[in-house]
């Protein structure tokens, strides 16, 4: 089910898919003289077609400045689009109202790549993890406490940790906490932004396992956006390809990486230093 | 680069305490100067603490106190009892931040209603001679330090030179002025109006600057290009001189109200500095991760100002700050010093120096120069000193290398 170009939703199946993102564009505006007149644009994400069924792990892979991370971002609407559709459970997120979506937003959560910028460095980590729930009035007082030590303890951590301070910790345990606070509001889908790749090789292997185990656990799905062929061979159940702002080959995992059709992909398997896993 | 997160303004202190000799020296100086300017009537005043009169005893010094130095020694004794609870906290590894904040709050609010009220009400006069009356059989009263009437001065002494006359708590250490009135005692006094209009005037920037700079930062675009061109023009103008405008319009009935006018427009006139930092703060860190993630949990815009943006963000403008009160006091001095700052009775360190040249005969006494002139450049001095170590100490670009 390979395709290259892609314009139609051929992988569609009967049942409608949980995220289905169609044409997407995100264009970011060059402006030059004293005026700021706009010259041109940046496409980084240009027509971009997937979808990502409940429970499944789409990988999105691609070198660095493709407008993996942009697509991540613009699906959260945390950049605004251009153009093109999402659509969660069938609603079209772009056309929501900001109450709307923020009341969405406990479905839709995001971790990211760098876990030292990606934690505030003045809040504890209880309040890191807390806040969201309190926000949304899931939960407040001891309860909150009490909910907050276990999601930290249900990420490997310890509930005592709620006290300290971000940067008391080491690279792979901040990560730790960003997972923590991402389902603190047991969201339905996860964007995973590249979470392995600022982490070391041993600790790497660690959460991604933690991340495989809270999908069985919670019935998650993941865009799992990395350059790590590696890395995405061992967790996702789809790979999409992208390459200069659009999406060049999806397929199931091992379509892609025991038959990629397009050059591009080929050349990144290749790239990878002996990735036979 | 975390040396300095998570530290409460003690651990601050004692961190510039630490690492910087000048700025702890300055910290000290300006410790002494604030507890003189709190304390200004307990140290130069001619009315005793206790006098014994025949057979009654009155409290002189404490009837004459006004409702603005109770509340400011109130302040000043929360804010100890702040500090004591902090330490205190600091110790346990849970504690209510909350509690914290609303406590250092109303320390604050305190402090800054008592320091507005400082000139509010004048003291009342009072001619009596206390000194001569406790000198007399049956009498004896127990005096500040310095036995001078910070208001009304005696003809009789005027000019004296600084040094030794004789007696220990009526001697002029630091000579008298044109006036007759007692150097030291009015640069104790003065020191009151200089510090709290350049806390002031500091704190209403401060407020402004945050305000104006964090809209601008967080919505950026064209609100940002706004903002910035009315920076712009705050920016060209000339601050000296407006406030002599205002000054010079302000009715001599109201004449005890120019401090206000100053602080106001000093305040008015101050705050593009700190909205500009505040600004550019917010622009580099709403690019950042965690601000995405507090988007993405769907926070609401004033937890993302308050709690994501400006805790992390606030750094330079504390900096800023403790130069702006420097400048605050310095355009005070030479407004004073001018003639159309603070006049005659309430002291001023500018005024002082004014008076160093008798404009009648043109001779230069160097008591009335030499002294408001140290003053003034010790509080400025310290001020800049330790603006300079805080930069050190929150930058986190030395970080714990610099230590």
């Amino acid at each position: 089910m390979t395709q290259t170009g892609s314009k139609d939703n051929a992988t569609k199946t009967s049942k409608s898919p949980l995220l289905d993102v169609q044409d997407l564009c995100t264009f970011f505006p060059i402006r030059t003289g004293i005026l700021g007149r706009v010259t041109g644009h940046t496409k980084a994400v240009n027509g971009v077609n997937f979808h990502i069924n409940e429970g499944e792990t789409l990988g999105l892979v691609g070198e660095s400045g493709c407008g993996k991370t942009t697509v991540g971002r613009t699906i959260l609407k945390l950049i605004p689009a251009t153009s093109g559709k999402v659509l969660y459970k069938g609603v079209n997120l772009f056309e929501l109202s900001n109450s709307k979506m923020r009341s969405l937003r406990k479905e839709l959560q995001i971790i990211f790549q760098d876990p030292f910028g990606s934690l505030n460095p003045r809040m504890r980590v209880g309040k890191i993890v807390g806040e969201p729930m309190e926000v949304h009035k899931i939960a407040s007082g001891k309860e909150l406490q009490k909910r907050v030590g276990e999601l930290l303890v249900r990420c490997g951590l310890w509930a005592e940790a709620a006290d300290r301070y971000p940067h008391e910790f080491s690279g792979g345990q901040r990560q730790r906490i960003g997972i923590a606070r991402a389902l603190a509001l047991n969201p339905k889908l996860i964007v995973c932004d590249e979470p392995t790749s600022a982490l070391d090789v041993s600790v790497q292997s660690q959460i991604l396992n933690l991340l495989a185990d809270l999908q069985d656990e919670f019935g998650l799905s993941y865009l799992f956006i990395s350059h790590d062929m590696a890395v995405v061979h061992h967790i996702c159940d789809r790979i999409a390809v992208m390459y200069q702002g659009k999406i060049v080959e999806q397929g199931t995992r091992d379509e892609i990486i025991n038959n990629p059709q397009h050059p591009y992909t080929q050349k990144l398997l290749s790239a990878v230093p002996k990735a036979k896993v | 680069m975390y040396n300095s997160i998570g530290k409460n303004p003690i651990a601050l202190l004692k961190l510039i305490y630490q690492r910087n000799n000048f700025a702890a020296i300055s910290l000290g100086i300006l410790c002494v100067f604030s507890l003189l300017a709190i304390f200004a009537p307990f140290i130069a005043n001619h009315r005793p603490y206790v006098l014994v009169r025949q057979n009654s005893i009155e409290f002189p010094l404490f009837n004459m106190l006004r409702l603005s130095d109770w509340i400011l020694f109130i302040g000043f004794f929360l804010g100890l009892l702040t500090f004591w609870f902090c330490r205190s906290m600091q110790r346990k590894a849970k504690c209510s931040k909350r509690a914290t904040l609303y406590i250092y709050l109303g320390a604050v609010l305190l402090t800054f209603t008592a320091s507005l009220l400082i000139t509010l009400d004048r003291p009342t006069l009072d001619t009596t001679d206390y000194y001569a009356l406790s000198q007399s059989r049956d009498n004896w009263a127990i005096f500040a330090p310095l036995v001078h009437d910070p208001v009304t001065a005696n003809i009789a002494e005027r000019l004296k030179e600084p040094g030794w006359q004789g007696d220990l708590s009526t001697t002029n250490w630091l000579g008298t002025d044109g006036a007759g009135a007692d150097v030291c005692t009015r640069l104790i006094h003065a020191s009151r109006i200089a510090l709290s209009i350049g806390l002031i005037s500091t704190s209403i920037a401060l407020l402004l600057g945050v305000c104006v700079g964090s809209v601008m930062g967080y919505f950026g675009a064209w609100i940002d290009t706004l903002g910035m061109r009315i920076i712009e023009i705050f920016m060209a103008i000339p601050r000296l001189f407006l406030l002599l405008l205002v000054m010079a319009f302000i009715p001599p009935q109201f004449s005890s109200y120019t401090i206000y006018a100053m602080m106001i427009v000093i305040g008015l006139t101050s705050w593009m500095n700190c909205a500009r930092f505040v600004r550019a703060e917010f622009l580099k860190l709403r690019e950042l991760d965690y601000i995405c993630a507090a988007k993405a949990v769907g926070l609401p815009r004033r937890s993302i100002i308050f709690y994501h943006l400006l805790p992390n963000g606030i750094t330079p403008v504390l900096v800023d700050a403790s130069f702006s009160i420097a400048a605050a006091i310095l355009l005070e001095t030479s407004l004073s010093f001018l003639g159309f700052g603070i006049k005659p009775p309430d002291p001023s360190w500018g005024q002082m120096l004014a008076e160093a040249i008798d404009p009648s005969t043109g001779v230069f006494h160097w008591w009335l120069a030499f002294f408001p002139g140290v003053m003034i450049f010790l509080t400025v001095f310290s001020l800049n000193c330790i603006g300079d170590a805080l930069r050190d100490v929150l930058d986190s670009r030395f970080g714990d290398a610099a230590r």
